[in-house]
């Protein structure tokens, strides 16, 4: 009973001085707000922002003008560009250093005499440095337009040798070469009918589950990905900062004013667990529902997400009131729970989701005490599995938060006798 | 001279702290190596394919194929889709329909998630598709048309990668959020009457204020140095072409984040609550500058946002320094704006600052 006490007593130093703790709870609710600002328009629309390409028209020609329509024209990647003409290289670089543009594709000159004479005419495509996915997407889009270009180029091959040849003999054409030249076309037209099953072609995923259920599905699919990770990193700093408020008891002596009341150590120290896990319960479900009513993820499998935020509330509870046994002051107690939550962080898969890392570091994350709490709620959130399904990733939570339990319990109790 | 004192004592008392020895030299260095690591650019994995005909003609599962073989990928050919594996299925009837320019969809069993090499699969697939429908093959001699790489004449290197993002987003990144933190000192040492103290001493304001800035400047010079030297000894990072526009720079940036450090410890008069702030800070400006992601995959108005932060004036110079050699001229808005928003933060700061 008494424990209890001592628990309510200091909530409610927390309800009395909330200052600190809410802006910790602003962190993950930021970090959301500007991670769903970034990368919202794109899931939404399921496209990535439009992929700026600059084109430099050195030859002046009829093709070269036409090279911008190459990538804005139509079918699928109608809206997955825009072309900006530049007049020279210094003002392309010039967008590149502000990051404003992708790739520069230069048309150099002589490129449509050297296409008409059946020489090899190359495109220049000079990528920006600052990027990675874009100008890959515009080199990828380059290259189908040279197989397509080229393809065409070989159906109409035969006319064009014809025109070259009479052109290089310097005579005027007969009425039967003509004849013959505008058959080649027809025929090489004929042909190249099979163009437009081009824009009837199409590749789509089929996924195990006969669904989309990815990061990029909707925006609720979205934050059922990233809020986990982020409302985690939350609750570790905001475990921190409970954690030090008892330590700052120890050290300006209110733990021991308590000790000459009729209250033993023990209950004393069950009082502090239970405010600690009580208290980052209660703010890890309240993260929750904040997630569910602003970012409108659904909370599937209500047992579930109890016991998986049971389970991490007493882990990260543990962690400090460990560390809060073992650390002479607030300084050295804050220099230890920030190094761990940081290694944690970076490891369990807060900032990136652990399913985007490459295998051996997801295997990490995955047995970390924090990346196997934010994949069980990820899987139950986001995968819609049951509390059976994620059983293995409560586990391994239920797991390391009953280890660092006993381990804070000794390192308490040693202190305490001390 | 006073100043110089006050500025030496702060630091000795700073880098006297494990805490802050952690989050000036170890702390940064983990998440560069994590980050570097984890956006390293790796070779292709090679890449398998089942493939399962369900067509008649077999045209489009053989040409595919062939193509796809051509492009270094291992195919095999089953009879079934086996769950797991990355399989084409050629439905009945698609080498008529292509051939007749109707409508043909291919279906790519593949995993749960939507992957960067899931969709490149799918552009070679497509690209299959449409050489078969050309008649191409991928032995034919290559045509006259071709598209070859250049660069714009400078010295450029990508950035993007590895670590030669990671370190120079990492510096930036501790260098602004541990002078934000700093302020939290200011506040401290009001709170813990140091402030008074140092009043009462024979010194004026103006020099206990130059101290204090200096103090947290030298801090931030410490940890760049420490980020240069570690970036080019233990990551092999190419500094900037010129050496001295990148030194100036840094300095002026490290200068505005004292000042804002400053500025931050005279807003609060709780410790804990101004670290909580300059964290918090620290934590919206560092990704809306381009600090976290490439800004080239945000949309445009966080691309916007991006030339209104002071992490974003950051990165965007030193990104031009290191990628493209910039100089001077196309670094000097920059370090302008963070010469104003020091004169303003120190201004305000000074004002601001009362010793009890």
């Amino acid at each position: 009973m008494n424990a209890l006490v001592i628990a309510c007593h200091h909530l409610f130093r927390i309800v009395r001085s909330p200052g600190l703790i809410l802006i910790l709870l602003a962190i993950p609710l930021t970090l959301a707000g500007i991670e769903y600002a970034a990368f919202g328009p794109t899931v939404a629309s399921g496209r990535l922002p439009p992929i700026k390409v600059l084109v430099l028209d050195e030859d002046r020609s009829f093709l070269a003008g036409a090279v911008p329509q190459l990538f804005t024209s139509g079918g699928p990647l109608k809206d997955t560009f825009e072309t900006l003409a530049v007049p020279d290289r210094a003002a392309a670089q010039a967008l590149f250093q502000k990051n404003d543009a992708a790739a520069l594709v230069i048309v150099p000159a002589g490129f449509q005499q050297a296409l008409l004479d059946g020489r090899r005419a190359e495109l220049q495509f000079a990528p920006n440095p600052l990027q990675t996915f874009s100008p890959q997407i515009a080199e990828s889009v380059l290259s189908m337009v040279t197989l397509i270009g080229n393809g065409l180029y070989q159906q109409a091959l035969t006319p064009l040798q014809r025109i070259n040849a009479l052109k290089n003999s310097g005579r005027q054409p007969t009425a039967d070469e003509i004849a013959e030249i505008s058959r080649g076309f027809f025929e090489a037209g004929r042909r190249v009918n099979g163009l437009s099953a081009i824009n009837n072609i199409s590749v789509t995923s089929v996924r195990p589950a006969g669904q989309r259920e990815g990061i990029g599905a909707s925006p609720q699919a979205f934050f059922a990905f990233i809020f986990p990770g982020l409302v985690i990193f939350g609750v570790m700093f905001v475990s921190q900062s409970l954690g030090l408020r008892l330590l700052r008891d120890r050290t300006r002596g209110l733990e021991r004013r308590v000790a000459m009341a009729p209250v033993s150590p023990a209950t004393q120290l069950a009082g502090s667990f239970l405010f600690m896990i009580v208290g980052l319960f209660v703010i890890l479900m309240l993260l929750m529902l904040v997630g569910a009513a602003v970012f409108r993820i659904e909370l599937r499998h209500p047992p579930a997400l109890l016991l998986i935020g049971a389970g991490f509330s007493v882990f990260a509870a543990a962690l400090h009131l460990a560390i809060i046994g073992i650390a002479k002051d607030d300084r050295s107690a804050s220099f230890i729970g920030t190094g761990i939550i940081m290694v944690l962080a970076l490891l369990g898969g807060t900032f990136i989701p652990a399913e985007q890392f490459p295998d051996f570091l997801r295997r990490v994350a995955f047995v970390m005490p924090n990346g196997a709490a934010q994949q069980a709620f990820i899987d139950v959130l986001a995968h819609g599995r049951t509390l059976a399904e994620a059983s293995t990733r409560v586990g391994v939570t239920w797991a390391w938060a009953l280890a660092m339990l006993g381990a804070a319990l000794v390192l308490s109790r040693r202190r305490a006798i001390a | 001279m006073n100043a110089l004192v006050i500025a030496l004592n702060g630091l000795k008392r700073t880098l006297g702290d494990r805490e802050s020895i952690f989050w000036l030299f170890i702390g940064p260095l983990i998440f560069t190596t994590f980050f570097g690591i984890l956006f390293k650019a790796r070779p292709p994995a090679p890449v398998t394919l089942d493939i399962v005909n369900h067509d008649r003609t077999g045209t489009i599962a053989s040409t595919v194929a062939d193509a796809l073989r051509h492009d270094g990928i291992v195919i095999s050919e089953l009879h079934e889709v086996v769950r797991g594996r990355t399989t084409l299925v050629v439905p009945n009837g698609a080498g008529q329909a292509l051939a007749a320019g109707t409508k043909v969809t291919l279906e790519l069993h593949t995993g749960e998630e939507e992957t960067r090499a899931e969709g490149d699969l799918r552009f070679r697939i497509t690209k299959a598709l449409i050489a078969s429908a050309l008649g191409v093959k991928p032995t034919d001699p290559p045509g006259p048309l071709a598209v070859a790489r250049t660069d714009l004449g400078t010295k450029s290197r990508d950035m993007t990668a590895g670590f030669q993002r990671s370190v120079p987003s990492y510096m930036v990144m501790f260098v602004f959020l541990n002078l934000l933190v700093s302020g939290a000192g200011i506040a401290e040492e009001r709170r813990l009457g140091l402030l008074r103290r140092l009043g009462i001493a024979p010194v004026s304001k103006r020099e206990i204020v130059t101290g204090k800035l200096l103090s947290r400047f030298f801090l931030g010079w410490i940890q760049i140095a420490w980020m240069l030297l570690a970036g080019r000894v233990f990551f092999g990072i190419q500094w900037a072409e010129h050496g001295w526009v990148l030194f100036g720079f840094l300095t002026l940036f490290a200068l505005a984040c004292a000042s804002l450090g400053m500025f931050f410890g005279t807003l609060y008069k709780d410790p804990d609550k101004c670290r909580g702030m300059a964290i918090w800070t620290a934590i919206l400006l560092a990704p809306l500058g381009g600090l976290w992601w490439p800004i080239e995959i945000v949309g445009p108005t966080l691309k916007r946002v991006s030339h209104l932060v002071p992490t974003g004036w950051a990165m965007e110079p030193v990104n031009a320094m290191l990628a493209f050699g910039a100089g001077a001229r196309e670094v000097a808005p920059f370090a302008l704006a963070f010469a104003v928003l020091f004169a303003v933060t120190f201004v305000l700061a000074s004002r601001r600052l009362e010793m009890t």
